[in-house]
């Protein structure tokens, strides 16, 4: 108890601080008073959130490649050249979704396709009929701008999280998981010839150079070994 | 010393003391629940709860709204770090394995894919389960600073509280109440905080609490400011109204009232016969299919009765019912505009009824919107001049008149303050949940890569031995290993 409570007092005061930075009372309060306007830039925030993570992630995975023991060190480079290539493509193709994605023109598009019947004149005044049909409701609708406002509640709040759903989905599902893996591949090796491009030639430690073969089983290998051994002595 | 008022013995978080009274730094004890009382009494001092039934009008509205935009609020409504982290787990878990399993380009055999793709939901299980379950809490840390006064103005909640918070208050202190007796008293506690804060707004002081029970006034420039978004955001709508009536709906019901003066009959009989068919049809469908048919019949026609089609087919209902209800309340419009327009002595030409339709348009939405405009930029000039709230509805109630046909009669200016300064704190608290979900999430995340390197061999032995030995030189180089020894033994 004695050390959770200063824990617990140092977490509220880091909070608290961070709640009166100005850029957060500003501009992210701000922004998040009219979520419809700023759909773009508060799903650029997630993006942004994700993005971050996925630089650290880059960053955490290629330093714990390099200094990865068990992989073997001529494959090691190779291995942190597709983390780095892998990271920095995620990083790239989902800013560059994001930014295509969000743009107003194009979310005002798939809206209008996806729900402008829901909320044009005409499902306005259905609603509103079908509303005056109910006993409780009659004669409380037409031209009372209540309805009119919460209708419109209810159409910001779908731009808003098709805006930020639409975002989202493409730039961490197709950005990242379709494009990113099919570019990442070729990209790793350019990325190791970069990463490599001051060393010495490498020395491939004879305890980690791949013998391997697909052709003959390692104790065929031996048997032909020892057989040419017994020839050498006959 | 102010000391705080008590009812049923429990004193009232949203500020029941008298604002004059206070002085900054008082101690009030609101923010934070007192000892422990025995017995309590809860009717006896219970204000009574007004009867008059209010109609909510965005409750109602979503009563009829299609389930899928309901599902849009909800998800709009808790968009946040938590649904961040899901949407990009969904993403990692389920599509990666499948473009890394099947991909095409590459070259690596086809179980070294495998076993790299189980890597993804493996990744996307630890990220939601390390990420997430820091958020969460610290989300839910959030909403109680916030209800206690923890944080500043921007972040207070204090003065209305969320239920949960309050419930939970109220069965730590009345452990042996009913469950029906605490949501009673929930209600009337959030009934009071409102009825609080709107008093404080009419005195233009908004007390809100620390945590510690000291009491805090909201400041000038922000509360004066709120008042102000107000009126704006009033105006905004009132102006985008006006441009509406102006640039779409006059020449619109020109055009369609021209129609129907030049086409009387064919109108009056088309719409009458739909009429009578949707009455003795059950299918509204059905119904919409004959328009559909009736469209094509009709293809060389007016195109004005084309767009009166279109408009009968976009009518919309969740059921067959409330699709027949909004047909029949098109149809009989229909009905009643050829009659309006063309029942009208003085439109005898497209030029008498333009007259007509903007004298009529002008009279009964025009001059009540730039009255409503003129009345809201009075307004704003007097929040300028920091006149008090009071004064402010004094004015408004004067130019209103008590005529319910008013434009402004339901527009109460101290609520709608107070349902703004609600909507801002829930918004910012919304935005410093996102970031604080974003930085814990952040820092969480060297925790979740060290899992992922730990579990995922793991993970990989135990469910797919086989995949999993293609992976380890050691484990081959031990087998081949054995069966040299075993063959060295044979010979």
């Amino acid at each position: 108890m004695s050390l959770i409570t200063p824990v617990g007092n140092g977490i509220k005061s880091v909070n608290r601080w961070f709640s009166r930075l100005p850029y957060v009372t500003d501009t992210v309060c701000e922004r998040f008073q009219d979520p419809k306007a700023n759909s773009a830039w508060i799903a650029g925030l997630g993006v942004t959130s994700i993005v971050l993570k996925d630089g650290l992630g880059c960053y955490l995975y290629v330093n714990q490649s390099l200094n990865n023991k068990d992989i073997p060190e001529d494959k090691r480079k190779f291995v942190a050249a597709l983390d780095l290539a892998n990271g920095g493509l995620m990083i790239l193709l989902q800013i560059l979704m994001t930014y295509t994605i969000s743009k107003k023109a194009f979310q005002e598009k798939i809206f209008e396709k996806l729900f402008g019947k829901m909320f044009n004149r005409q499902a306005s005044k259905s609603m509103q009929a079908i509303m005056e049909s109910k006993t409780h409701l009659n004669g409380k609708v037409k031209g009372n701008q209540e309805f009119h406002k919460a209708f419109n509640d209810y159409k910001d709040s779908a731009i808003s999280a098709l805006g930020t759903l639409t975002t989202l989905i493409a730039a961490t599902t197709v950005g990242k998981r379709i494009l990113t893996p099919f570019i990442a591949t070729p990209l790793a090796d350019k990325t190791k010839e970069w990463m490599c491009r001051n060393d010495k030639p490498a020395t491939v430690h004879k305890d980690t150079k791949n013998t391997y073969d697909t052709q003959t089983s390692a104790g065929e290998k031996a048997e032909k070994q020892t057989a040419a051994k017994l020839n050498i002595i006959k | 010393m102010f000391k705080p008022i008590y009812i049923w013995k429990v004193p009232l978080f949203g500020e029941v003391m008298k604002v004059e009274s206070v002085k900054p730094q008082i101690k009030t004890g609101i923010g934070k629940m007192p000892q422990k009382q025995h017995n309590p009494n809860f009717t006896a001092l219970l204000p009574t709860i007004s009867k008059t039934v209010e109609i909510n009008m965005n409750d109602e509205v979503k009563n009829f709204m299609p389930p899928i935009i309901k599902g849009m609020k909800k998800i709009s409504d808790n968009m946040g770090e938590v649904q961040n982290i899901i949407i990009n787990a969904l993403g990692t878990g389920l599509v990666a394995p499948i473009f890394i399993k099947w991909n095409p380009l590459s070259k690596t055999d086809e179980d070294t894919r495998t076993y790299s793709a189980w890597r993804q939901p493996v990744s996307a299980v630890l990220a939601v389960v390390t990420q997430v379950g820091v958020t969460i809490p610290f989300n839910r840390m959030i909403t109680r600073l916030a209800n206690n006064g923890y944080y500043d103005e921007k972040y207070n909640k204090t003065l209305f509280q969320d239920k949960e918070y309050i419930e939970k208050n109220l069965k730590r202190l009345y452990p042996h109440e009913t469950n029906a007796k605490i949501n009673d008293m929930v209600k009337q506690k959030m009934a009071e905080q409102q009825a609080n804060l709107l008093r404080m707004i009419k005195e233009d002081k908004v007390m809100m609490s620390r945590d510690d029970g000291n009491t805090f006034q909201m400041s000038e420039k922000a509360y004066r400011k709120l008042q102000n978004d107000v009126i704006k955001k009033r105006l905004k709508d009132a102006n985008d109204e006006l441009t509406k009536c102006t640039e779409t709906t006059i020449p619109k019901k020109l055009k369609r009232a021209e129609y129907y003066r030049t086409h009387k009959d064919e109108a009056l009989k088309i719409f009458k016969d739909l009429s009578e068919k949707l009455n003795k049809t059950d299918s509204a469908k059905t119904f919409q299919k004959d328009i559909k048919k009736l469209k094509k019949q009709y293809k060389n026609a007016d195109s004005e009765l084309l767009a009166i089609f279109d408009d009968i087919l976009d009518r919309r209902g969740n059921n067959q019912q409330d699709l027949k209800t909004a047909l029949d309340a098109k149809l009989k419009g229909i009905l009643r505009d050829i009659k309006f327009y063309t029942d009208e002595p003085t439109v005898t030409s497209k030029e008498t009824l333009k007259d007509f339709i903007t004298q009529w348009e002008t009279r009964e939405r025009i001059n009540p919107i730039n009255e409503e405009i003129k009345i809201l930029e009075e307004i704003q000039n007097k929040i300028s001049a920091k006149t008090p709230t009071k004064d402010i509805e004094n004015y408004l109630a004067e130019r209103i008149n008590d005529n319910p046909q008013h434009r402004l009669f339901k527009f109460k200016f101290s609520k709608e303050v107070s349902k703004l300064l609600q909507e801002r704190i829930k918004n910012n608290l919304k935005a410093h949940k996102q970031l604080t979900g974003l930085r814990v999430s952040l820092l969480i995340l060297p925790v979740s890569c060290w899992l992922l390197n730990w579990t995922y061999p793991r993970f990989m032995d135990a469910v797919f031995p086989n995949l999993s030995n293609k992976k380890h030189p050691n484990e081959i180089k031990s087998l081949v290993n054995k069966a040299n020894h075993k063959e060295e033994v044979k010979s």
